[in-house]
């Protein structure tokens, strides 16, 4: 019966098997059988790659692992932090959500030499503490700089103009109170949160180090990060930094 | 052909084996900083003199030792319960089954290493005169793994600093790097361990001998221990072979990895070809070997006395294992046939690969601090942007409006009960206060309570029909027990004997008091 599709159709198969993150073509027939033919297959390399762009979507790498696709910008397929956290379209939430992530990746990446690694070499697990000692020492290390200079205007905050460790620094004196449903809004917890629902996404593992609960990446996040996000992202901050002030603030 | 920039030269040479030029760990290599003052080069008549060059690389060899070293060391500070372990020994025996393992379906993982590892650990128990404790040795597993993979400096490769002496005369300090185990993602989806090319180096003591030649001479000792009857030696050469030829599969595989993920990583200009055209030449003649040991063993077995057991085991393994090296060659072989197409795809497929490499940013310096620097506005739309890609694909949901009608017209499903009522369970055994009779007693009171109560009969009736029959007290307690027994509902079956109370009628009877029950035979007749 499989015999009457044609190559497009297996190309399908092959990128919606990229889109099911828990899939392995070592558990997977014909996850392993497309796998194969995308490396014997010039053609079908081509299908899949051609089909996947026109979905959104890039093909970051193809292996015994299967294959690892990322979204493109404004890909249907993107994740924004606004679906991230249902119920919460605050902009200082999306803004933590997004910088849990980065420092989650930065924490699993601490040198840009490790980026270049083999992403079959399984990097150490990291802890909800990891990740917020590192975000928090930098908040306190530019909270230090900024010290003697005027606090940021109350028209400033409402406009969005104050800078973003201020808001990151505000929520750790929300942890500290006893309140548990403020402790939600805690940054721990938002590190938690964001590395909870990247295991659902088959970018971690939850493994325990000692007593403390650990997230070990997953080759897939290792792939996604080391390919491209660290990458895209820096890039899409150096175009910020280098366009004229005036056109960004607009 | 040599690329200056370090990290294409650490790819190109990474097929190469050997501590020596070539090494993965060169490109690392770098110089740190020249700390001490140059020499007056005239007053030196020749740098060879003052620093052979020899002396770098067997200087290097040794550095690799230092992470084993440390282990060793650490025998000392360790927990007390743990300084009995010998860290050296066992650091060894980790890097033995994990080579051992390398390139089998079964890699070794923790558990493996563990498993290989607890016989050891006991030992060294023994030997201490502690007991045995699984915990303990899961403990000292731990240690050894994290200081074979540096978990201490988050498994960073190893980093030695070195001092050696340029052409010039001055002294210059290098650090070189290099990693002994590494934690390696499966297909499978297991986490597995595997040696670093250096550590498989460092544990064959092979240091400066290439893999071939290492394999050839292994062999070779095998054939000639064989020949003299040395059998026992023989063996352990065999072993030693076959390690061989597992780490040459890997060397050939890794070039073949590489070239399937980068192209730019392997030389195939000059390099790969190379190795590749020696491999075949190489496994072809390690097969004629591996046959002419076979045929060798084979013609032994025949000559060899039934009563030399010890003799004939030896060379049943000898054949064994180089067994297994030839089917390893064979295999290895049939994927070296096909490896110039490996790299030809290779191309075709990365050519369209994404984009040039882009300079690596150091993501909490380069990233994470000038977005905490923004404007919150500004930083939100940037990380709105950058987002996605960190977390990958998100499948969007269609409504399906087939999916909707078939989830409405199916029936309505029974809530799962959120409680299950538990039975009380008599713990206590039916036949426990039976047993403490004998058998004999037991026998006699069955057929007396069977036979008197065929119909239906009343406990008193029974118990004063026994004692007219000449039972004995013993006998009387059976019976009433068995008569409990058939009062609860749930053991009538084992009891054959089914029992209800008589209301208001009480047992006449001297030994025994209480109620008196209507007792009939159910199953078991007779």
């Amino acid at each position: 019966m499989t015999s009457q599709h044609d190559t497009i159709w297996y190309a399908g198969r092959f990128v919606q098997w990229g889109l099911r993150p828990l899939a392995r073509p070592a558990q997977e027939p014909e996850y392993r059988e497309l796998t194969e033919r995308y490396f014997d297959d010039g053609a079908f390399r081509a299908t899949v790659r051609e089909l996947a762009d026109g979905l959104g979507l890039r093909v970051l790498d193809v292996s015994e692992h299967g294959i690892v696709l990322a979204p493109q910008d404004d890909s249907i397929f993107g994740l924004r932090p606004a679906d991230f956290r249902p119920g919460s379209a605050r902009v200082d939430d999306r803004l933590l959500d997004g910088l849990a992530q980065i420092a989650i990746a930065a924490t699993v990446f601490p040198r840009a030499r490790d980026l270049d690694e083999d992403p079959d070499i399984v990097r150490p697990p990291v802890t909800i503490d990891e990740v917020e000692v590192q975000l928090r020492q930098l908040c306190e290390r530019l909270s230090e700089e900024a010290r003697g200079t005027t606090d940021p205007a109350a028209s400033d905050e409402a406009r969005g103009l104050i800078e973003a460790w201020r808001v990151y620094l505000r929520r750790l004196d929300t942890m500290e109170t006893r309140d548990s449903r403020k402790a939600m809004r805690a940054t721990r917890r938002v590190i938690e949160y964001a590395l909870d629902r990247l295991r659902e996404f088959g970018c971690f593992t939850q493994v325990r180090e000692g007593d403390e609960p650990a997230w070990q990446p997953t080759r897939r996040y290792q792939v996604m990060v080391q390919q491209l996000a660290a990458t895209a992202l820096f890039q899409l901050l150096r175009e910020v930094c280098d366009a004229p002030r005036g056109g960004e603030a607009a | 052909m040599k690329d200056p920039d370090p990290r294409t030269t650490a790819h190109s040479a990474q097929p190469s084996f050997g501590f020596a030029e070539g090494n993965q760990s060169v490109a690392s290599d770098t110089p740190t900083a020249p700390t001490l003052p140059a020499v007056d080069p005239g007053a030196l008549s020749s740098h060879v003199e003052i620093w052979p060059l020899e002396l770098t690389r067997r200087l290097r060899v040794l550095l690799h030792t230092l992470p084993l070293d440390a282990l060793r060391r650490g025998d000392a500070t360790r927990d007390p319960e743990l300084r009995h372990y010998d860290g050296l020994a066992l650091a060894l025996r980790v890097l033995d089954v994990v080579i051992d393992r390398l390139g089998l379906e079964a890699e070794a993982d923790r558990e493996v290493v563990t498993r290989l590892l607890r016989p050891v650990l006991a030992a060294l128990d023994a030997a201490a005169e502690m007991p045995v404790s699984a915990e303990r040795h899961d403990v000292m597993v731990d240690r050894l793994l994290s200081g074979l993979r540096n978990d201490s400096e988050a498994r960073r490769p190893f980093t030695e600093v070195y001092t050696t002496i340029d052409a010039d005369g001055r002294a210059s300090r290098h650090s070189l790097e290099f990693r002994l185990l590494i934690d390696t993602f499966h297909p499978s989806g297991r986490t597995v361990l595997r040696p670093s090319s250096e550590a498989c180096n460092l544990y064959l003591r092979l240091l400066d001998l290439d893999v071939e030649d290492a394999q050839a001479a292994a062999e070779a000792v095998v054939e000639s221990q064989l020949a003299r009857g040395r059998f026992d030696e023989a063996v352990h050469s065999a072993r030693e072979a076959r390690i061989q030829s597992v780490i040459f599969r890997e060397k050939i595989l890794r070039i073949l990895r590489d070239t399937r993920r980068d192209v730019d990583r392997v030389d195939w200009k000059e390099d790969a070809p190379r190795t590749l055209n020696e491999s075949v030449a190489h496994l072809e003649r390690r097969v004629s070997v591996e046959r002419g040991i076979l045929v060798a063993a084979d013609a032994r077995l025949e000559l060899m006395p039934d009563e030399d057991a010890n003799g004939r085991r030896a060379v049943v393994q000898i054949a064994d294992l180089t067994r297994d090296c030839l089917l390893r060659h064979t295999e290895l072989h049939e994927q070296l046939m096909g490896a110039r197409n490996v790299f030809l795809d290779a191309q075709g497929r990365q050519a369209f690969a994404p984009g040039p490499l882009q300079p690596l940013p150091d993501l909490s310096r380069d990233v994470l601090e000038p977005i905490l620097r923004m404007p919150v506005a500004q930083a939100s739309r940037l990380v709105d942007r950058g987002f996605p890609l960190f977390v990958g694909p998100r499948v969007p949901m269609l409504p399906s409006l087939t999916e909707l009608v078939s989830w409405m017209l199916q029936p309505r499903r029974p809530q799962p009960r959120q409680d299950v009522p538990v039975e009380p369970i008599d713990a206590a055994d039916v036949e426990a206060e039976l047993q403490r009779y004998s058998p004999q007693i037991r026998a006699a009171a069955e057929s007396l309570l069977l036979s008197t109560a065929a119909g239906e009969a009343r406990l008193s009736e029974v118990l004063s029909a026994a004692r007219n029959a000449g039972a004995t007290d013993s006998v009387l307690e059976v019976i009433a027990l068995l008569a409990l027994q058939g009062f609860a509902t749930e053991d009538r079956d084992a009891a054959g004997i089914s029992a209800e109370v008589i209301s208001g009628a009480h047992l006449e009877d001297s030994l025994l008091y209480g109620n008196d029950l209507l007792v009939t035979a159910t199953v078991r007749g007779g």
